[in-house]
């Protein structure tokens, strides 16, 4: 037995409207568990999604010569005759910025011309598992390449030129056979032919060169200024054009999950402290002969308050705990029946972020008890019993 | 031990009331000091002000060669911890706690819990007003008298230098009544100073010295009514 018997001993006391002031507490935490996981689930996963549909970094060369744009993008003043990047440079230095989770494709391309049946046609050298990455909406007629020396063309290419799968390109000393003939996507794609990087960079004698690589990153961790100055960093020799529009777009849908989810959860904590302190000013109320007694037998301000403010501890701990599991359950079930989420964006279950959450509440609950608490404190004997 | 100077108090409701109207008097060691007098007298101010739940508007309680006017809460705590105790008519028990932990109140103000020592002190002191075997009743379960008795046994348990007594047996029968009464002259026979503020002029016999209260003035005093009982 020692002060927080009295708190513990007056809410069993009063099960009943414990045990309601904790559900509805409980209903409040849950749902700002639930619409937290929710969005954030739903963030990452419209972020993955959005990021399968292009890249939002591009690094080239600085060049001054020729204005080219790429996949709808400026690609700002590219001479890819003049001047290269190192692949396997460009390559690890943008893999290990300090942001490098947020780096989910690295793609590096290598544009070379040459000629079919007398017309002049772009081959665009491209490291499959990273290009097919950015580019999921792509389907193909035939199949995707599988050997070194295998290609696919676009549509309009193939039409313009009359090349059909199983046809061969020559590319400076060598040959690539298409395999397969890009569906119309509306881009510049259309227009050109795609080989395995490596075998146009030894075609064309041009080991370990690229003209421009497109980054695709995730930016709900970081502003993408953030990663395009840590690129910029690494690689002082390029220009970086950030596609901002395609990013704060991107953001803006996600951020305006985010602040939904901020404001409804502000909104429902807002009036579960509300109604908490409102308890306890009702028990405040309806005990001021306890704290009276309390005060003539000696126990000080910061006691009582102790006491109340403890009282409220116990119910935001209790709504705490229960309020995450619930809502850890609750999100996992309505991600589950929306079918929302996938791979990689399940929810994690942690006691840590439990026990967090539940101290959190608590204080929350105190800070919420404290206007009543600080009322109890200034309760006087003699203002509370009668016979004085 | 205790001694009130010129203690003058007023409450406004409306119009202001002067309730104590230069009040002097002294309270002695192992003395059983009854105060009575009319509803509205003052008494149970005096008893509040002398007992320090209430603070005179002027005059000075001084305790121990310390005016308490000039003591600070945390000094004020002390002595409501550890010097003085009060019961009231109400006996003002908490419904969720059983009789032992109504007792052990005072112990509970810590964060550290209460003690087999304390427990004990409270077990003898629950033994002493005679309610053995139901220290762990509530009080709902016990009579008007038991939970005088229980009351009676929280305001000794950490052995007070004075029991200040607020109407004691104003919730009670005759009978019940005296009871109590004759447990306050045991304990009071034991060393502890008692002040019991009552209206009830059959119970002054049991009180060393009487004080009559009058329109805020104390307008008599008994001495050694006891003695000629």
């Amino acid at each position: 037995m020692n002060i927080f018997t009295l708190p513990v001993k007056n809410l069993k006391r009063k099960l009943m409207r414990t045990t309601i002031l904790v559900a509805v507490f409980t209903v409040g935490i849950l749902s700002v568990v639930m619409l937290y996981n929710v969005s954030e689930t739903i963030g990452h996963s419209l972020e993955k999604k959005m990021t399968q549909f292009g890249a939002n970094v591009l690094v080239y060369p600085k060049s001054d010569s020729l204005n080219v744009s790429y996949g709808g993008f400026s690609l700002g003043n590219l001479n890819y005759q003049v001047k290269y990047l190192s692949e396997k440079e460009v390559m690890y230095k943008v893999r290990n910025i300090e942001f490098k989770e947020n780096i989910s494709t690295v793609a590096p391309k290598l544009v070379s011309l040459t000629k079919y049946d007398g017309k002049p046609v772009a081959v665009t050298g491209v490291i499959w598992g990273e290009e097919t990455r950015i580019k999921s909406y792509w389907s193909i007629d035939g199949k995707m390449p599988e050997q070194p020396d295998e290609a696919i063309i676009g549509s309009r290419a193939a039409e313009f030129l009359g090349i059909a799968i199983s046809d061969s390109v020559n590319l400076g000393n060598g040959v690539i056979k298409i395999s397969g003939i890009l569906q119309s996507t509306g881009t510049e794609d259309d227009n050109l032919i795609f080989a395995d990087l490596h075998t146009v960079q030894a075609y064309t004698g041009k080991q370990d060169m690229v003209n421009f690589v497109e980054v695709a990153a995730l930016c709900a961790g970081c502003p993408i200024e953030d990663i395009v100055a840590q690129i910029q960093a690494e690689l002082p020799d390029t220009d970086i054009n950030a596609l901002q529009n395609i990013v704060k777009q991107r953001m803006s849908t996600i951020n305006y999950v985010k602040n939904m989810v901020l404001l409804v959860s502000g909104v429902i904590l807002v009036i579960a402290c509300f109604m908490l302190a409102m308890f306890m000013l009702a028990s405040v109320n309806e005990r001021k002969k306890e704290i009276g007694l309390l005060r003539a037998v000696g126990y000080s301000g910061s006691k009582i308050f102790l006491i109340f403010g403890f009282e409220a501890m116990i119910i935001g701990c209790l709504a705490g705990v229960l309020g995450y599991i619930g809502g850890y359950f609750s999100s996992v079930e309505l991600l589950a029946r929306v079918n929302i989420g996938g791979e990689g964006t399940e929810i994690a279950f942690s006691a840590v972020a439990m026990f967090v959450s539940a101290g959190l509440v608590g204080l929350l609950s105190v800070v919420s008890a404290s206007i009543p608490a600080m009322k109890a404190t200034k309760v006087q004997p003699t203002d509370v019993f009668s016979e004085i | 031990m205790l001694s009130a100077i010129d203690i003058k108090k007023s409450f406004t409701v409306d119009t202001t009331t002067n309730v104590l109207k230069g009040v002097t008097m002294d309270i002695l060691p192992g003395d059983f000091t009854g105060i009575i007098g009319r509803s509205g007298s003052g008494k149970s101010t005096l008893l509040n002000i002398l007992s320090t739940l209430l603070r005179p508007d002027s005059g000075s309680v001084v305790y121990k060669g310390k005016d308490l006017g000039k003591a600070t809460v945390k000094e004020i705590n002390n002595i409501r911890q550890n010097d003085f105790s009060i019961i009231f008519q109400s006996f003002h028990l908490f419904p969720y706690l059983t009789v032992l932990e109504n007792v052990l109140l005072p112990y509970l103000s810590g964060v550290i819990p209460v003690s087999g020592q304390s427990k004990t002190k409270a077990m003898q002191m629950i033994e002493r007003v005679g309610l053995q075997g139901k220290e762990n009743r509530l009080p709902g379960k016990l009579s008007g008298g038991e939970q005088q008795r229980v009351s009676i046994a929280r305001a000794l348990v950490k052995n007070p230098k004075i029991l200040f007594a607020d109407e004691p047996t104003g919730s009670l029968d005759i009978k019940t009544g005296k009871s109590i009464i004759e447990l306050l002259k045991e304990l009071n026979s034991e060393g502890l100073s008692v002040v019991m503020v009552t209206h009830a002029m059959e119970y002054t016999k049991y009180a060393d010295r009487v004080i009559e209260m009058k329109d805020g003035n104390i307008c008599g005093t008994i001495n050694e009514v006891a003695g000629a009982v």
